[in-house]
């Protein structure tokens, strides 16, 4: 939680965070501003991520993340004199380029050599490029501790999230009728509509149980037809990584094409859903890393943070499914509830 | 793990041949170049006019502090070519309603990806991708919202199908006489910052409307033996020739403006039989009233006690005067501008000073910069997702599956499909539309004895139908030619009036924009009111028109209606919506990115008419509407 009274905005952040103090408001602004980020996996999508959190104000981004910096990256963070240092090293003076005001660190660590310790620290979490597993362990971490929790990952032309706010509360505007017109008054008509600010609660579940439930039983069949693509594949991409160590990869496109393929018929045959239900050509699109698929779902996840830090407006619960080569859709769906 | 960008091979192919051109380097063309250069594009030509300024920075990440001044397009193109130094980036600082940017020129690229936040801009880049036979990416965003579509002449409709709603304006009486919101004080103290300091507009008069129908029966009948009111009377001393003769003494100007003219005002009784009466206020006796607003707010968000705004309104008027006076030649002016801080002053303090005498509530200075500067609120994230989409729809159209192409639709919160980026099927054109059809033809509803040649151009022809260089003749059998494009050939007409010509209930005018290779057909109606006080009514469906009162968009339309009324503007006292305002609907409304006037010059405070009667124009142009 991220407490708001000390805080203050100085003459300079106001005029910076003008356009955006304009639509989330200055409360709202000052709790992003309290607000400590880990972020974990700086690819294409943690660089996203990390440009638009910084942007937005935050109090410190820590960059975590133990991989060299290759050439033709999506992560644009990374200028091309600095291929072959750890990504994070690569990257940090652009990050921190774009806002001067925010604490960038980083941390060349592998994240499984982080204890819980060292995740207590943080008021967000958000890993990207980590198998299932090691996100379900930090996950646990972050419960325990009451930090919410973010996972994403971009494949290709797609891609999704998971989140887990344990339990969020927040508030959001609300339209009210407008004012009935006060009497004699030959005025025209034209006040606008008043809003009045409502609070929620909503409730999360860890990513162990997201990741081991079956919507095709849990979601009314209509939800599970606008899903069950989406759903398949992300299991199955993010079993292949686990099983491989590996993501798929162009040098071995036609193999781990087949590779999925099995995947996905494991995951069906378990789920008793053995009939054909999603096409292998999906399976072509979901090499490397492309740019607008890393903006897409990154410019939605970071303002999902946004939301949850600032505990204002209803955040996603709890999957964020996108793909620019099927359908052209993001999707939410609440899995495992 | 492998960290490459890999699209199938043909696709790479059509990227790596293709020529684009990206029109506006804001909060869209910074996300859009930096996926650009990082998808394989590598020969892309930016243009934009504006400079930077710190209120970009939370989102145009391209730029830095120590770039606030400097050209957006120069900076975007240096910024990112760091992604890939071996792209090809062409920068122009310029505006793309320029006539270097012809249909030849057009006609190079292999897609043009508008990012741009007015409608303007928007309806003359749409015709000249419609004549150059070049796919059009459209795009907007606003706060949180933001939309995506294609554009393609015979296959989609175009950014002119469906009209977009006018502009929100006021009557003059309201703005003049008897305003009730605080947006109607912030108007006037603009119209005031004109009047005193910037290019007077006979539309935009501050002083009492005498001929106001509410207050029928009262003018002249108990006027004040005052001289300074009789002097305020804009038919005989221009409001800024007075100030000028006391030297702008703000004694003597809020004398006039905040006592005398609200004392005439009231002996307008029959004003204020329903609504509460002005208090005048006086010079030496300001209330002092106790500030009982909370903390920790953003200074500019304290509203301003009388006393305070007097003083605000006293040193910015020293301010303004001492700048209008260090500028050269008889006809020069200020621009108001929101971000200099003694023209946002000045609209403060005598917006709430208007406020106070009609009992409305005051508002601070950020909340006025808002409704004055129209400032659009405009978060990165947003601007990041649409980009990301723009490129999307980019990739269908390299590939020629224009069938995958989609209006997609950033939501706030998930729509009754569980989607927040919701695509929908691109519409098919308007058969009747006003610029893609292939005989476009609008009515023009107006009083043919009051509108002038020079008003026609720049109010109807310009303002509203966004031509930029038309040639008008007039349907008579004789060929007479009303405007030409060709500089001086016909001055002597334009302060002649429309009847002058002979144009009358039903004349055709045939007008065409060479530089855009449109053709428009008009029908002029001639009628001597029309509603709400309006100077005149573009209507693109005749069969809408019914016989006295005029149809027109309101609101937003829905797009299957294959017959909508085309947005009408008005002359009289508008919401002085800065050019670039863009409105977006998303079953709600949002707005646009803001930006200033579409001069190269930008933020000249002390500018003279950069393009001439074009200036006018500019002030008086509309919301922009991306409907769903």
């Amino acid at each position: 939680m991220v407490a708001k009274e000390e805080v203050t905005i100085s003459e300079a952040e106001a005029a910076l965070y003008d356009r955006q103090i304009r639509l989330w408001g200055l409360e709202a602004q000052k709790r992003l501003r309290a607000a400590r980020v880990l972020l974990i996996g700086l690819g294409g999508l943690g660089a996203e991520i990390a440009k638009n959190l910084t942007l937005s104000g935050i109090k410190s981004l820590t960059l975590l993340d133990h991989s060299i910096a290759v050439a033709n990256s999506a992560n644009f963070l990374i200028p091309l004199e600095n291929v072959g240092k750890n990504v994070v090293e690569a990257s940090l003076e652009r990050v921190q380029r774009l806002n001067p005001m925010v604490d960038i660190l980083t941390d060349t660590e592998n994240v499984t050599a982080k204890n819980e310790d060292f995740f207590s620290g943080f008021d967000v979490v958000c890993a990207t490029r980590l198998p299932v597993e090691e996100s379900i362990r930090i996950n646990a971490i972050c419960r325990k501790h009451s930090i919410p929790f973010y996972s994403g990952d971009v494949f290709g032309f797609g891609g999704f999230f998971f989140v887990d706010l344990l339990e969020h509360e927040y508030s959001e505007e609300v339209n009210v009728p407008a004012a009935t017109l006060k009497d004699g008054c030959t005025a025209k008509k034209n006040d606008p509509s008043e809003t009045k600010t409502v609070k929620h609660t909503l409730n999360y579940i860890p990513l162990q149980a997201a990741f081991e439930a079956d919507p095709s039983s849990q979601l009314n069949k209509r939800s599970w037809q606008r899903i069950k693509s989406h759903f398949i594949t992300m299991k199955s991409l993010l079993m292949f990584r686990s099983q491989m160590k590996r993501d798929p990869e162009a040098a071995n496109r036609q193999s781990d094409i087949a590779k999925l393929c099995e995947i996905r018929d494991h995951i069906l045959h378990e789920m008793k859903l053995d009939n054909q239900m999603v096409d292998s050509g999906i399976f072509e699109t979901v090499f490397g890393e492309l740019s607008p698929a890393a903006a897409v779902v990154g410019g939605v996840l970071a303002q999902e943070i946004i939301k949850a830090v600032s505990h204002k407006d209803a955040p996603i619960r709890n999957h964020f499914f996108f793909n620019g080569a099927t359908d052209f859709s993001g999707v939410v769906e609440a899995i495992g509830f | 793990m492998a960290d490459v960008n890999v699209a199938p091979s043909l696709l790479d192919d059509s990227i790596r041949k293709s020529k684009i051109l990206v029109v506006g380097a804001g909060g869209i063309g910074c996300e859009l170049l930096k996926n650009l250069v990082l998808s394989g594009f590598n020969d892309i030509l930016v243009i934009d006019l504006d400079t930077i300024d710190v209120s970009n920075l939370n989102r145009q990440f391209l730029f830095q502090k120590e770039h606030v001044g400097k050209s957006k397009a120069v900076i975007a193109r240096e910024s990112a070519l760091g992604f890939n130094p071996n792209v090809t980036i062409v920068a122009k600082h310029d505006s793309v309603m320029n006539s270097e940017y012809n249909v030849t020129f057009f006609k190079q690229f292999t897609v043009v990806m508008n990012a741009l936040d007015n409608r303007a801009a928007r309806s003359h880049v749409n015709r000249m991708c419609l004549a150059a036979n070049v796919p059009l990416i459209e795009s907007g965003t606003a706060g949180y919202l933001g939309q995506v579509t294609a554009i393609r002449k015979g296959l989609s409709e175009c950014y002119d199908c469906n009209p977009k709603a006018g502009q929100k304006s006021f009557p003059g009486c309201t703005i003049r006489n008897t305003p009730s919101e605080p947006i109607h004080c912030i108007v006037w103290a603009k119209h005031l910052f004109n009047q005193l300091f910037g290019e007077a507009d006979p539309d935009e008069d501050v002083s009492p409307d005498t001929a106001d129908p509410e207050a029928a029966g009262d003018a002249g009948s108990v006027a004040l033996q005052n001289q300074a009111s009789e002097a305020g009377n804009v038919t005989r001393v221009s409001t800024r020739a007075w100030a000028q003769q006391s030297e702008y003494d703000p004694s003597k100007l809020f004398g006039k403006f905040f006592c005398d003219d609200i004392k005439y005002l009231l002996s307008m009784d029959k004003l204020w039989t329903k609504r509460t009466p002005p208090t005048p206020l006086s010079w030496d006796n300001i209330p002092e009233e106790i500030s009982d607003q909370q903390g920790g707010l953003i200074k500019d968000q304290k509203v301003w006690s009388p006393a305070e705004c007097v003083q605000a309104m006293v040193s910015s008027i020293k301010i303004l005067y001492q700048r209008s006076k260090e500028l050269n030649g008889e006809e020069s002016f200020l621009v108001w501008d929101k971000d200099d801080e003694a023209s946002m002053d000045f609209v403060t303090a005598c917006s709430n000073l208007r406020s106070h005498v009609f009992s409305i509530p005051k508002k601070s200075r950020f909340d006025v910069k808002a409704m004055a500067g129209n400032i659009i609120p405009a978060i990165a994230t947003t601007n990041a997702v649409i980009a990301g989409l723009i490129v999307f729809e980019a990739f269908k159209i390299l590939e020629g599956k224009w069938e995958e192409c989609r209006h997609v639709y950033l939501n706030s919160k998930p729509n009754a499909l569980n989607k927040v980026i919701a695509p929908s099927s691109l519409d098919s054109a308007n058969p009747k539309c006003y610029v893609c059809s292939p005989h476009p033809e609008v009515t023009v509803l107006l009083n043919v004895s009051q509108m002038t040649v020079q008003s026609f151009e720049d109010k109807v022809l310009r303002g509203a139908l966004h031509m930029i260089s038309p040639d008008v003749m007039v349907d008579d059998g004789k060929g007479t030619v009303l405007i030409s494009s060709e500089e001086g050939e016909t001055t002597e007409n334009m302060s002649k009036s429309l009847s002058d010509f002979n144009i009358s209930d039903g004349t055709r005018l045939r007008c065409e924009d060479f530089h855009q290779e449109y053709d428009l057909n008009i029908t002029i109606i001639d009628r001597e009111h029309l509603e709400e006080n309006r100077e005149f009514t573009v209507i693109a469906d005749p069969s809408q028109l019914q016989p006295k009162a005029a149809v027109e968009s309101s609101g937003p339309q829905p797009s299957t209606s294959s017959s909508k009324p085309a947005p009408s503007t008005r002359a009289t006292e508008s919401v002085e919506i800065d050019e670039d305002l863009d409105v977006i609907f998303q079953k709600g409304c949002a707005n646009d990115d803001h930006q200033q006037e579409p001069s190269i010059r930008k933020r000249s405070i002390s500018g003279q008419a950069d393009i001439g009667s074009a200036s006018k124009k500019l002030r008086l142009s509309e919301n922009d509407i991306i409907e769903l």
